[in-house]
């Protein structure tokens, strides 16, 4: 069913190395852009919870704005609507950057400056749910503010929302196929490519929905590995049942057969 | 007062019959051979430490827990594990939680009126007058129309009561209907079980309260392990345990 | 630096209105099949009804998994095919942009709305199980009237906000040239020249409408803590 993909191209690459080629740059695309969402999420987090005023304000402001307005539009506001409102001269200096880093650019600012306002969010959700003895004890040892936030608060709230990093992993990922629409040959553009050029519709983004799930499996994996090897030994989260009585009844508590809701 | 109704029980037939009745939990005997019999009218207090199978014997009673082996026979009826018998059966048992279940999106009222609308079939509006009429009788019918999160623990167990009430049981049975209650609202469920007792309303209760088990208990019945150990009138029970373990567990519940 | 001239708003705002009310009718439809279907896609694995909850869960991680992206270049491919296998002469029925988009929406969002309602049944209360059985409510009454109306309750703040999302994703319609908000700005935009405004325009459109609507989820979610909290 695949056999079309290791067929020759007019350009005389084969179908594959299309497709192959679209994979590098969904997954640069990808990776880097999801440092820059994490140093950037992390400190928008982080001003989310401060009490200085101004920085919570402008850290609100950032995560509502890049939140609010689709990835799509974004992605056209930073690659047709910037050169056209900052000063000529960048802007033609803009212009003049060569295919593709045209298009990889602003999608990867639009990617990361994105997904950075989701990440800020969690953030900011996994300070808040710290117990808040931990900035009075941070407190009381004579911390000041950065340092309580850099070696009390960020540690703790970073292992706590792990798992819904996840999704913003995810997110981001599947989020590279809206570089298309300004011109990047990431996988989905690459797989209509061979779509449009072979008829083989189903085989092109079979190929590419195959590629698209094990990135899912891996980022899945790679992120349930970071949860174990970050957590704090001693500290794996215990899920109470809860109908106390029976636990009591059974002396230990935990079966999950008797404990699973009636179906 | 408490020897008459001993007396009136030991004539009625009974009403709940459990026979060597056996329940696990994985390698986890909960019931290990369990015998009872509940007449028409008695009231029953069933006791014991943690863990002893208390709470797992009446919730095989109305078959919330499903028991592996042995035989439950309610009101004539055996609890096979068949649809029709279990529900049949529910419909005769009224019962009571610890934690109470409220359903939390729906009123005082419309907690009461749900099952005898849906499983009994009536009218709303006769439902409607039996919830109010039932939670009265709890002394809480000015709160018909409020959620559950808006009353006090010991209110919404009495709502709760009042909900198991309005299928019109035979049975009642508590389980703990106390022990997640802050002590000053113990009483007031208290007193409406004991209102309740003395109507002539069979119950199976497990509960520490042993002020109550003294005032209406017709019969206290001791568990450990998962075996009935000793059952006998109040008084003798409190006054004079035979085994040993009920010795021990007597003396540190009453201090 | 051009300057910007926002006048050429007056007399394109009748064609970006309509964009804009497509949009919303799609994010609705969307809404509307993706909650029943969602459910009913939760309630399959939630009761391990056999064979089909393993379907179910493949889909729904198929879906979850690739980007909506390609997830309109299926559908715009397949729903043809499928329709004409359905239809029994076997050729494929072409049905146009539109109606892919609406049924694409519709079944992405079931799988999305589907994993909300799918852990929301997971995290109902075993006593409320057990106080339906106690009172013999059947199962479909213990769904129908206890379990689901809680479900949706507790889960309404993420439904919003996943809803939220969907209004912003129906913009990737762009990639089946349809005239939704942004649609009708790009192609106003191809007319007139003037991209940075149409543009612009398109972003606080959605910035208003989505940041109002966030605030109302968090209102609500306030409201919902403070009701819940016993």
């Amino acid at each position: 069913m695949f056999g079309v993909l290791f067929e020759q191209t007019a350009d005389g690459q084969r179908y594959i190395d299309w497709l192959l080629s679209g994979l590098g740059w969904t997954l640069a695309l990808a990776f880097f852009g999801w440092w820059i969402a994490f140093g950037i999420g992390v400190i928008v987090g982080v001003g989310r919870t401060v009490q200085n005023r101004f920085f919570s304000v402008l850290a609100r402001l950032y995560v509502e704005i890049f939140r609010n307005i689709p990835v799509l539009v974004q992605m056209f506001l930073w690659y047709f609507v910037l050169p056209e409102v900052v000063p000529s001269a960048l802007g033609d200096a803009i212009k003049q950057i060569p295919p593709p880093w045209a298009s990889f650019f602003p999608a990867l600012l639009c990617l990361g400056l994105y997904t950075a306002a989701r990440i800020a969010e969690q953030v900011r959700a996994g300070i808040e749910a710290l117990p808040r003895g931990q900035i009075e004890a941070a407190s009381a040892l004579g911390l000041g503010g950065y340092l309580t936030y850099r070696y009390v608060i960020v540690p703790q709230a970073l292992r706590l929302i792990v798992p819904s990093l996840t999704s913003e992993v995810m997110g981001i990922y599947k989020n590279t196929s809206v570089a298309l629409t300004i011109g990047l040959m990431e996988l989905t553009a690459q797989a209509r490519q061979i779509s449009e050029a072979t008829f083989q519709t189903f085989s092109a983004f079979g190929a590419a929905t195959i590629i698209y799930l094990c990135l899912a499996l891996i980022a899945y994996q790679a992120m349930t590995f970071i949860d174990k090897a970050v957590r704090i030994p001693g500290s794996s989260p215990v899920k109470l049942t809860p109908d106390q009585d029976l636990a009591a009844d059974m002396q230990q508590g935990t079966l999950p057969g008797a404990m699973e809701a009636v179906k | 007062m408490p020897q008459e109704t001993v007396s009136d029980a030991a004539a009625a037939p009974s009403i709940v019959i459990v026979e060597n009745v056996m329940k696990r939990f994985g390698a986890f005997t909960a019931l290990n051979d369990v015998n009872l019999a509940v007449g028409k009218g008695e009231k029953i207090v069933v006791c014991g430490p943690s863990g002893s199978g208390k709470s797992t014997l009446i919730r095989c009673i109305n078959h919330i827990e499903k028991h592996d082996g042995g035989r439950i026979i309610v009101d004539g009826v055996e609890l096979s594990h068949r649809l029709a018998d279990i529900n049949s059966v529910r419909c005769e048992v009224g019962m009571v939680f610890q934690s109470f279940n409220l359903f939390p999106h729906l009123t005082v009222a419309e907690n009461c009126m749900l099952a005898p609308m849906k499983v009994r079939g009536i009218s709303q509006v006769e439902a409607r007058d039996r919830a109010l009429g039932l939670l009265r009788k709890v002394r809480i019918h000015d709160q018909a129309d409020k959620y559950p999160a808006q009353l006090s623990g010991g209110q919404q167990q009495r709502v709760a009561i009042a909900r198991a009430l309005c299928m019109q049981p035979k049975i009642m049975l508590f389980d703990e209907p106390t022990s997640a209650l802050d002590p000053e609202m113990v009483k007031e469920v208290l007193d409406t079980m004991v209102e309740l007792a003395r109507e002539g309303m069979t119950m199976v209760c497990v509960t520490h309260e042993m002020g109550f088990a003294r005032e209406v208990a017709d019969r206290v019945v001791f568990m450990d392990r998962g075996c009935i150990i000793e059952q006998a009138d109040p008084e003798t029970f409190f006054r004079a345990p035979r085994t040993e373990r009920a010795k021990g567990f007597l003396s540190q519940i009453i201090h | 630096m051009n300057t910007l001239d926002f006048s050429i708003l007056a007399q394109s705002w009748p064609y970006l209105w309509s964009g804009l009310l497509f949009s919303l009718s799609l994010t609705a439809a969307a809404f509307v099949i993706g909650m029943v279907l969602g459910t009913g896609l939760a309630l399959v694995q939630h009761f391990e009804i056999p064979v089909v909850a393993q379907i179910v869960r493949g889909y729904v991680a198929v879906i979850r998994s690739i980007p909506l992206i390609l997830v309109l270049f299926w559908f715009f491919f397949l729903v043809p095919i499928v329709l004409g296998h359905l239809s029994g002469n076997g050729r494929p029925i072409p049905i146009g942009a539109t109606w892919t988009a609406f049924i694409t929406f519709g079944l992405f969002e079931a799988a999305y709305y589907s994993e909300i309602i799918r852990v929301g049944l997971r995290a109902v209360n075993k006593g409320q199980f057990e106080a339906c059985q106690a009172l013999a409510l059947s199962t479909y009454d213990t769904y129908r009237h206890i379990v689901l109306p809680q479900v949706l309750r507790v889960a309404s703040p993420i439904i919003l906000s996943q809803t939220i999302i969907l209004f912003q994703d129906t913009s990737l319609v762009y990639v089946l040239s349809l005239t939704d908000l942004l649609g009708a700005a790009s192609k106003l935009a191809q007319l007139n020249g003037r991209l940075v405004e149409m543009y612009l325009v398109v972003a606080v459109t959605y910035l208003a409408i989505s940041s109002a609507a966030s605030q109302c989820v968090a209102a609500l979610r306030k409201r919902y803590a403070v009701a819940t909290s016993r």
